[in-house]
């Protein structure tokens, strides 16, 4: 044959899907998903250090480390700033992300809701902003006629859900209604622009799972036997499989599909309180303790009494309040060093709210980073390997909480994402589409996810550049997948 | 394609190497004087090596039929309003990702 179909590269990002649930617990019943793993690659994925959603998902189209974007979370200190802090924006991301790449090479991209995005800027190709965007009366795509298109497909575009709620079937209602408008507008662009790399996220399993993950998980604190959301997760998992066998059936053959997550997520076991406990170490003081819980930001702090201070969140940032670097510094250079050594020490020696033992991890940036960029923190505490939250509030009158701070929430971030790739060849049938796969019987399945295979969130850009036979330019770390 | 200083220092010498002997052998064909062939041949050679260099770097500042970089036309990015960005915190903050 002389003419080959041109390379195409589609990447499908479930924001936050759990490999023990999407690879083991219900595999099963995802048939378009399994089909994908069992005729391709397949391999729990590294997620990026800190593994949230910012920085993840630039790490993974950019290739480089957190450490060499200067992302650390969604916000960052303004630098020699006690209160003040900047949002990461599509404006603060300096480095090449992969449909730059192409687009130097004349390739043409479709970015839909890849976070940062907004404000919104040009590729050679369309860009759709994701969730961090004020709302749809912004300019929200590239080029800004594209909305209007996409107006006109589905209405109103949601790009995101508010999740730590209490009205719950509320939100399953919005959560379907964006889920089914999200992937209405990617199979429009799918198949009315044209594109050689295809990239887009779906928040919806990240909201699903912070917000019903303490009804399905039995293991959880606050799990009740018999609930009406028990299937809510494999239902919605399920409706997401089928957007998913939609797409392999659109797809030109030559594409190849990547399915892919950021992190994974696990049980919340509960808050620790982190200024609450320097408190108590003498390390934090405070002009009025607050009779209510009060965000750190609106307290009033005794700064030049202050040694070490932390900002609550997944994984807990703790700044030391350094002489010359600080405003009102108070930690000499020659301490610094001995103070954090210290930190470290208590930090793994805290126990959780019953005296269990805790696998609590603590970097510093220095060490896990090849030159940091940025308003990186002093240390970088994962309570219990990430099961408890880092509660940056004060007020609570204790060091433990059962519940998220900033408002319902059953679960955590974990580690490990999952990766799966799948080659449409020019020669193969479609795929199995909606109708589904015969599913085998569970005891068949092969899907240990102790032995399988551990890629890496840094390996994603190069391996999307090899399929067009490009490279990284500069140093990075990450490893073809083939 | 951008030439390099280095490239087009190169690609001046090959060539003068080449356009040299066509000129020797041609003012000999019209003389048969070898010392006269060779005088205009190096004199060619090092006046028309440094013209070639020059014209080489005009030719490298003159977008005219040049293959265009497919984002050289695009505008460059907006920046974020105050009011926006507002409303992104409010929106982070309603969301639980920060404090």
């Amino acid at each position: 044959m002389f003419f080959r179909k041109r390379k195409r590269v589609l990447l499908i990002g479930l924001d936050c899907a759990s490999p023990e649930l999407l690879f083991d617990k219900y595999i099963h019943k995802l048939p378009n998903l399994r089909y994908m793993m069992e005729n391709g690659t397949v391999g729990k994925l590294r997620s990026s250090t800190p593994p949230i959603t910012i920085p993840a998902w630039m790490v993974m189209h950019s290739g480089k480390t957190p450490g060499q974007l200067g992302l650390y979370g969604f916000r960052h200190r303004d630098p020699g700033d006690y209160q003040n802090y900047w949002i990461v924006t599509s404006d603060k991301i300096k480095a090449k992300r992969v449909w730059d790449y192409l687009g130097e090479k004349g390739k043409k991209s479709i970015v839909v809701g890849i976070p940062p995005t907004y404000p919104v800027f040009p590729i050679n190709g369309n860009l759709v902003s994701g969730f961090i965007t004020p709302d749809a009366n912004k300019e929200f795509t590239y080029p800004s006629d594209l909305k209007k298109e996409i107006q006109k497909l589905v209405g109103d575009y949601p790009f995101d859900i508010i999740f730590r709620t209490e009205e719950r079937d509320k939100f399953l209602d919005a959560l379907y209604d964006m889920t089914d408008k999200h992937f209405k507008v990617i199979e429009y662009l799918m198949q009315n622009k044209k594109w050689d790399f295809f990239t887009f996220i779906e928040i919806g399993l990240d909201r699903l799972h912070h917000t019903f993950w303490k009804y399905f998980d039995k293991r959880h604190h606050l799990y009740e036997p018999g609930n009406k959301y028990e299937n809510v997760a494999l239902e919605y998992y399920q409706h997401l499989d089928k957007k998913v066998g939609r797409l392999l059936d659109i797809v030109p053959q030559n594409t190849t599909v990547i399915a892919v997550s950021d992190h994974g997520a696990k049980r919340m076991k509960g808050c620790f309180c982190i200024n609450e406990w320097l408190m108590q170490e003498g390390l934090l003081k405070l002009k009025n303790y607050p009779e209510k819980r009060k965000r750190f930001e609106e307290l009033k702090v005794d700064w030049e009494n202050t040694k070490v201070w932390g900002w609550g969140g997944y994984y807990a940032r703790i700044f030391i309040n350094k002489k010359g670097r600080e405003p009102q510094g108070k930690v000499e250079d020659r301490e610094y060093e001995a103070l954090r050594d210290k930190l470290i020490q208590k930090f793994k020696n805290i126990k959780g709210p019953n005296k269990e033992d805790w696998n609590t991890i603590v970097h510093k940036p220095e060490e896990i980073y090849d030159d940091p960029q940025g308003e990186y923190p002093d240390l970088m505490v994962y309570f219990d390997d990430l099961s408890y939250r880092s509660a940056g509030s004060i007020g609570n009158h204790r060091l433990f909480l059962e519940e998220n701070d900033t408002g319902p929430d059953g679960a955590v971030h974990d580690w490990n994402g999952a990766f799966i790739m799948y080659d449409k060849a020019e020669s193969s049938n479609p795929a199995c589409g909606q109708v589904g796969l015969e599913v085998r019987s569970r005891d068949t399945m092969s899907y240990e996810l102790g032995a399988m295979s551990q890629y890496n969130i840094l390996d994603v850009a190069p391996t999307i550049l090899d399929k067009f036979n490009l490279k990284l330019d500069g140093y990075y770390k990450g490893k073809i997948i083939r | 394609m951008v030439e390099s200083h280095k490239r087009s220092i190169v690609k001046s010498i090959t060539w003068r190497f080449l356009a040299t002997l066509v000129t020797i052998t041609i003012v000999y064909i019209f003389t048969k004087e070898i010392l006269l062939s060779l005088e205009v041949g190096g004199l060619a050679l090092v006046i028309k090596l440094v013209v070639y260099y020059i014209h080489e770097r005009i030719w490298g500042k003159i977008n005219w039929g040049a293959k265009k970089h497919p984002l050289s036309n695009l505008p460059v990015n907006k920046n974020l309003q105050p009011k926006d960005l507002e409303k992104v915190q409010q929106q982070l903050k309603d969301l639980g990702y920060i404090e």
